[in-house]
């Protein structure tokens, strides 16, 4: 409900929410989960006021979108920057909008082509609407390297090669010096409430950042009984302890972990841990462009090219960001043409419970994915970063429907857009007669 | 895994024929693409398997002295997409095998596993179809000629007497000489899809390249085994290879194709189909022939 009247802010919308029990199967969480959906119908329907009132898409979203400085009462959210032109910006000039727009302006003929777009929001982890926590634990071994475990988790997405970047900058140490135990759990870790929600990077970097500070601090302590420096006096750089004043090597991280923990007065094995909560919450925004070609007799869509342009925050590591963008795109590509689960009307029973019939898209379906940022630092977060989990999947879906609907003048306002929908359509709109007129040629 | 409950191996065809004499009740298995997955659904478990296999002198596409193109039973998609024959005499039985499932599959499967599951949307099916393919078989009492329309004989059934297994498929030098075909498979994604529907339409023109002096228009789908529309074939033979045709085409195979019903896609929607790939189909092959004579 909170997604309708934020995106495009209106002081006046009321709206009622109901809950639905059906015999169906049951549902499961799934990237994004409420978002696809009410942006897949905000963004259809922003298109049609569009449409209807003879509007240029962009221009008309450009007007009424989220002002810069726009703070959401609830959540506390701001959009700090001026992101949405910024993102609508680099998609228009990578599909080529303007040019395309003309070019399809006037389309006669059985395949015609068409260009549409979609704004997204999204919020990143969950505060204010349940607990974040986070917590990190750091413990050096006899070589300056040390052990990395958070509670967060490793489900492909590289979550452990970014939090082993974080600590490393924090801590002054090389990232091959940091090592991470992948998919560990809380037996052994301490507490973090999950991969969900798109949070980790912005949640467990806050856990990171603050167990990596107070461990350079202690370090730096410690270090004092060492070197008779002052601990104001030094850092840690490249692994090293050095006097900031001079710029002066004074032990290296190994040899300080190594002696103190050998020392018969005061033996220590190097350690910090750190639980934090994260009262805060970051808006993640961005757009997708996708140009398509209907084939109408056919009842067949082709996606020719597709861009996702996502300001979420400073990327810690571009090429993952990229991969992570890739893999919306494509769960938002079967999410628009062909994922649907089908139904026996007189039993209830699920039909395609099978990857035959149950068509998610393939590498033969997909064009290439470009991903593009926009890369504002969030001023609450850790290292600057926003959720990029789920948001690449929202916008997907109407910006292919919204392109359809340019290419063929038909608004579809359900997906997937199969053939069998397509096959409909066409038909109450005369765009193909099926066999009976065929019959009469 | 999987629940069998023997399994003989033939090296030779003369092997197979015994071994089918022997085990009347066990299951010709070739790639398993098919017998397989029947075997881990529980259709097939527990059943005695004759793998025919490493019979290596029925893989293969050579040319016969007469003209005549065999493919042996055994030849897996990916070798049919990448022979110079095939590419040479009948294109689009490639562009069609290599339309089937994904590379994996296309490695394994075989052609002659393609014909005898008798399943319609098998995508060789219709194009050898059209290209009026005649079924080799070898059995006790020797080998055995039929054409391809004649081996379907209903879904999933095909005449294969419990004595034989299948050798190889013809295509005599008068089907194939002077046409061009085109296939279209109708799914509802690129890769990894069995046909909703398919069509593969094959013609030769007249020598000044204007008539229709052959036409063959097969169905995948269209009917529970693959279909020729023969009453349209007849119809428009004769007939200038234009697009009045074409449009001629796709209303006539109306007659000819009976799909049904179901939850993958409506028979509405079927016939749409057939009707719009006939003529596409047609239009691409009579635009093939006329390029093959410039
Ligand atoms: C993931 C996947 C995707 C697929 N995609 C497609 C697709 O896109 N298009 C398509 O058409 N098919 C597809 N198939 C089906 C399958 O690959 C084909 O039907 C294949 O041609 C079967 O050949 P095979 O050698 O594997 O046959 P098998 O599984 O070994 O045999 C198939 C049937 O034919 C019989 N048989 C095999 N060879 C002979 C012989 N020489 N003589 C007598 N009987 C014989 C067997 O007893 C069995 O009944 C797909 C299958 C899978 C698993």
């Amino acid at each position: 409900m909170g997604a309708l009247p934020q995106l495009y802010p209106c002081g006046n919308f009321e709206g009622d929410a109901f809950t639905v029990f059906t015999n169906r199967q049951v549902a499961g969480a799934m990237r994004g989960y409420g978002m696809p959906q009410a942006i897949f119908a905000l963004e259809s329907h922003t298109e049609d006021i569009a449409v209807k009132l003879g509007l240029d898409p962009v221009d008309y979203r450009r007007k009424t979108v989220m002002p810069v400085g726009y703070v959401d009462s609830f959540s506390k959210n701001e959009l700090y920057h001026d992101t949405f032109n910024q993102t609508l910006d680099a998609g228009m000039k990578y599909i080529d909008f303007r040019r395309k727009q003309e070019a399809y302006r006037h389309q006669t003929g059985d395949v015609r082509r068409g260009v549409g777009v979609s704004l997204f929001w999204y919020n990143t982890a969950v505060w204010p609407i349940a607990l974040e926590t986070s917590s990190c634990r750091m413990v050096m071994n006899q070589d300056g390297s040390i052990q990395l475990q958070v509670g967060e988790t490793e489900i492909g997405q590289g979550a452990d090669t970014a939090f082993s970047q974080m600590a490393a900058q924090t801590l002054g140490i090389p990232f091959e010096k940091v090592h991470i135990v992948s998919c560990q759990d809380t037996d052994v870790t301490p507490y973090g409430t999950g991969a969900y929600a798109s949070r980790q990077t912005y949640t467990a970097g806050m856990a990171i950042r603050g167990c990596a500070e107070e461990f350079r601090k202690h370090i730096l302590d410690v270090a004092y009984r060492y070197t008779r420096m002052q601990p104001y006096l030094m850092d840690i750089a490249d692994g090293n302890i050095i006097r900031t004043t001079d710029g002066r090597i004074l032990m290296t991280l190994g040899e300080l972990a190594l002696t103190v923990l050998y020392d018969r007065e005061r033996s220590e094995h190097l350690t910090m841990e750190k639980s934090t909560q994260i009262k805060t919450n970051a808006y993640s925004f961005g757009c997708c462009f996708a140009e398509v070609e209907v084939d109408i007799p056919m009842c067949r869509v082709k996606l020719l090219d597709i861009i996702n342009v996502h300001d979420a925050g400073l990327l810690i590591n571009p090429e993952l960001a990229k991969a992570q963008v890739h893999g919306g795109m494509s769960m938002g590509i079967g999410y628009a043409l062909s994922e649907k689960m089908l139904y026996d009307n007189k039993t209830g029973k699920l039909l395609n419970g099978n990857l035959l019939d149950y068509k998610l898209s393939t590498m033969m379906d997909h064009p290439h994915l470009e991903a593009q940022f926009v890369e504002n630092p969030e001023p609450t977060s850790a290292y600057g970063t926003k959720g990029l989990g789920e948001p690449p999947v929202p916008p997907v879906a109407p910006a292919i429907r919204n392109a359809i609907l340019n290419a063929t003048g038909i608004a579809f306002n359900e997906i997937p857009i199969r053939p069998h929908l397509m096959y409909e359509e066409f038909m109450k709109a005369g765009l193909i007669h099926g066999r009976e007129a065929a019959k009469n040629v | 895994m999987y629940d069998i409950k023997a399994l003989y191996e033939a090296t030779t065809v003369d092997e197979a024929v015994s071994l089918r004499q022997e085990h009347p009740e066990a299951v010709i298995i070739a790639g398993g693409s098919d017998v397989l997955i029947k075997i881990r659904e529980g259709k097939l478990a527990g059943r005695e398997l004759i793998s025919i296999y490493g019979i290596d002198s029925i893989r293969g596409v050579s040319m016969e002295h007469d003209g005549t193109l065999r493919i042996g039973s055994l030849t897996s998609f990916s070798h049919i997409v990448s022979s110079p024959l095939i590419r040479e005499h009948i294109a689009v039985l490639g562009e069609a095998a290599g339309m089937v499932g994904g590379p994996q599959i296309r490695a394994i499967g075989t052609i002659g596993g393609n014909t005898c599951n008798g399943v319609t949307s098998a995508d060789t099916a219709s194009t050898l179809l059209a290209w009026d393919a005649v079924i080799e078989l070898a059995g006790a009492e020797g080998v055995r000629h039929v054409p391809i329309e004649s081996f379907y004989l209903g879904a999933g059934r095909a005449d294969i007497h419990s004595d034989e297994i299948q050798t190889g498929i013809l295509i005599r030098r008068e089907a194939y000489e002077g046409f061009s075909g085109h296939y279209i498979k109708y799914g509802m994604r690129n890769a990894m899809e069995i046909a909703t529907a398919g069509c593969s339409v094959n013609v030769k023109l007249s020598p000044d390249g204007n008539n229709i002096e052959r036409l063959r228009i097969a169905f995948g789908v269209a009917a529970p085994v693959p279909i020729r529309a023969h009453k349209t074939e007849s119809q428009w033979t004769g007939k200038p290879a234009d697009d009045e045709t074409a449009e001629g085409i796709a209303c006539s195979v109306l007659d000819d194709v009976k799909p049904r019903d179901s939850w993958r896609a409506s028979r509405d929607m079927r016939l749409h189909l057939c009707s719009e790939m006939a003529k596409r189909a047609f239009l691409e092959a009579v635009r093939r022939n006329k390029e093959r004579r410039v």
